[in-house]
């Protein structure tokens, strides 16, 4: 089934997906880590039932499984892809997963709150997130009461989610800004507006291909749709200033860029070897000459479900089977062999 | 003290970081400890650290006596305690935001840079057993003594002085003599 990261639109080109996460208790429970393993599965069990109601409105076919029963690699590669974060992988009391197949709404009962709700959605498009995410919160607040204060809002384990409980983000491509010397204090920038910019790819100091994720860090003292509001203002000024520096470097060195989304391309079609940060690094670049209209691939080149296929537990996953650095680089070179489109006018 | 970063701000959080068994300590202002520590971060650790920060080192001097009264200070519904919050950062239960909410005041209105909520509210919301409005003693747990009750509103007395609000250190004045004869009695 396609996901939703296929449907990346041609106009999107600086700002890849959206996405917003909702924390969210029952009241009259602790939250999971001081409840007994018994009473948890029972209540993950009960949510996990009522999901099945709101995707099933939402037309969405999901999957719904428990983590304890995936292999390590399996819940790696979940969270590859956003869809748990990087504590659930070594979790071991009970949590239930409701995930739809194209993986747009991802539901976690268990781990750090009661619910962990996830919406994404390519593009620029936090409002239609936050919308069926507000929708989907409801569902479950219909039929359950949430831990809530007045002065405090929604209540969480960490204090640093209280109040509307909502993390909204966008996924920028920033091939170019992100590569500037200015880019670190821009970061530091936005950071006083209560920005946080990360890199989606590679260690914490070092970014692979260029793509980075910005949310708000406060989550308590405004609404949501101020928080939306403040995250779309930083996001769409960073793309605007990608935009700008990509129009100067297509006006200054054409044909240097002409050649070197070329070679990446040849490269990301050809080579039988490809270690991660290099393979990210290339498709950043094709993407790149796609949006300079330097190459024209007969699909749209679509960041994100490219980038996590080069990932190594998604990439052992896919190919059933645990794999070294070197084995790793060559699935990786066969997997990007086959998925990169073919160029029009070749 | 002033920030060590911006030299403009007052510190107002302190970072303390071990390594190889030596204890170095920061003192930022929030938003530098914002920009920079949690800049670096994927997850919520610094945060954690911050917070940590905050609530052991809230107002220099007074630090010591402040951690020995909160140590005592234990969730009646979960059972988590002072030390567990402090050093994991996280909450066990909704009624925790209550047990420790006079620590949280100031420790979170610095994380959030703001203490109150504005968003959506729920459908249906359920009322954790006491979540008092942190302004008023009640946010002072019964269980606790007299004595350990005009002690926590010492501690915040004092809070409110440095903070210059001087209402609310009246009030809290007036609340510790109401306790004080209370227990004379």
């Amino acid at each position: 089934m396609t996901k939703w990261y296929d449907e990346e639109g041609a106009g999107t080109s600086v700002v890849t997906a959206s996405r917003i996460r909702l924390h969210r208790n029952i009241a009259g429970f602790p939250f999971p880590e001081k409840m007994a393993d018994g009473d948890l599965k029972k209540l993950n069990a009960e949510l996990a039932d009522t999901a099945v109601g709101i995707t099933g409105r939402f037309d969405l076919p999901a999957d719904r499984f428990e983590l304890g029963d995936l292999s390590g690699r399996a819940r790696q590669a979940l969270q590859e892809r956003h869809l748990i974060s990087s504590s659930l992988i070594e979790y071991t009391k009970p949590a239930s997963m409701v995930l739809t197949k194209d993986e747009s709404i991802a539901l976690l009962f268990g781990g750090d709150d009661h619910l962990r709700l996830q919406v994404s959605v390519s593009g620029k498009n936090l409002e239609g997130a936050w919308a069926r995410a507000g929708r989907t919160d409801d569902w479950f607040n219909e039929r359950y009461p949430f831990a809530f204060d007045d002065k405090y809002g929604y209540l969480t384990a960490w204090p640093t989610h209280v109040g509307t409980g909502m993390r909204a983000y966008l996924i920028l491509h920033l091939p170019i800004l992100g590569r500037t010397r200015r880019f670190s204090s821009t970061v530091s920038e936005v950071g006083h507006f209560g920005i946080a910019v990360r890199n989606a790819f590679g260690p914490e100091e070092e970014n692979y291909g260029d793509v980075y994720v910005i949310y708000n860090q406060q989550t308590l003292g405004q609404s949501e749709e101020e928080y939306i509001a403040l995250v779309n203002k930083v996001g769409t000024e960073l793309a605007v200033q990608e935009e700008r520096l990509r129009e100067a470097e297509l006006g200054k060195r054409r044909s240097q860029w002409e050649d070197a989304v070329w070679r990446a391309y040849g490269t990301l079609r050809y080579a039988r070897s490809l270690p991660l940060k290099e393979s990210l690094e290339l498709i950043s670049r094709v993407r790149l000459g796609e949006c300079l209209g330097l190459l024209k691939p007969e699909k749209t080149i679509s960041l994100l479900p490219l980038m996590q296929g080069c990932l190594p537990a998604t990439l052992c996953t896919v190919n059933h089977r645990e794999a070294g650095e070197e084995e790793l680089a060559s699935l990786r070179a066969a997997y990007l062999r086959a998925s990169f489109p073919d160029m029009m006018g070749e | 003290m002033l920030c060590e970063q911006c030299g403009e701000r007052e510190a107002n959080v302190v970072i303390r970081e071990t390594r190889n068994g030596n204890v170095t300590e920061r003192h930022l202002c929030a938003q530098c400890a914002q920009s920079t520590e949690l800049g670096s971060l994927f997850d919520e650790i610094p945060f954690v650290r911050i917070l940590s920060g905050i609530l052991g080192m809230a107002g220099g001097s007074r630090q010591k006596e402040s951690e020995e009264d909160f140590a005592a200070v234990t969730c009646p519904t979960c059972g988590t305690g002072y030390a567990e919050f402090v050093k994991n950062g996280r909450f066990g239960c909704p009624d925790c935001y209550s047990t420790f909410g006079i620590l949280m005041d100031g420790g979170i209105k610095k994380i959030q840079g703001s203490d109150r909520h504005m968003g959506k509210r729920p459908l249906m919301a359920g009322t954790p057993a006491s979540v008092p409005e942190a302004e008023s003693a009640a946010a002072v747990p019964e269980e606790l003594s007299v004595s350990e009750q005009i002690q926590v509103l010492r501690e915040r007395l004092s809070e409110a002085i440095a903070e210059e609000e001087y209402e609310e250190a009246a009030r809290l004045r007036d609340e510790i003599r109401r306790l004080e004869k209370e227990a004379e009695s």
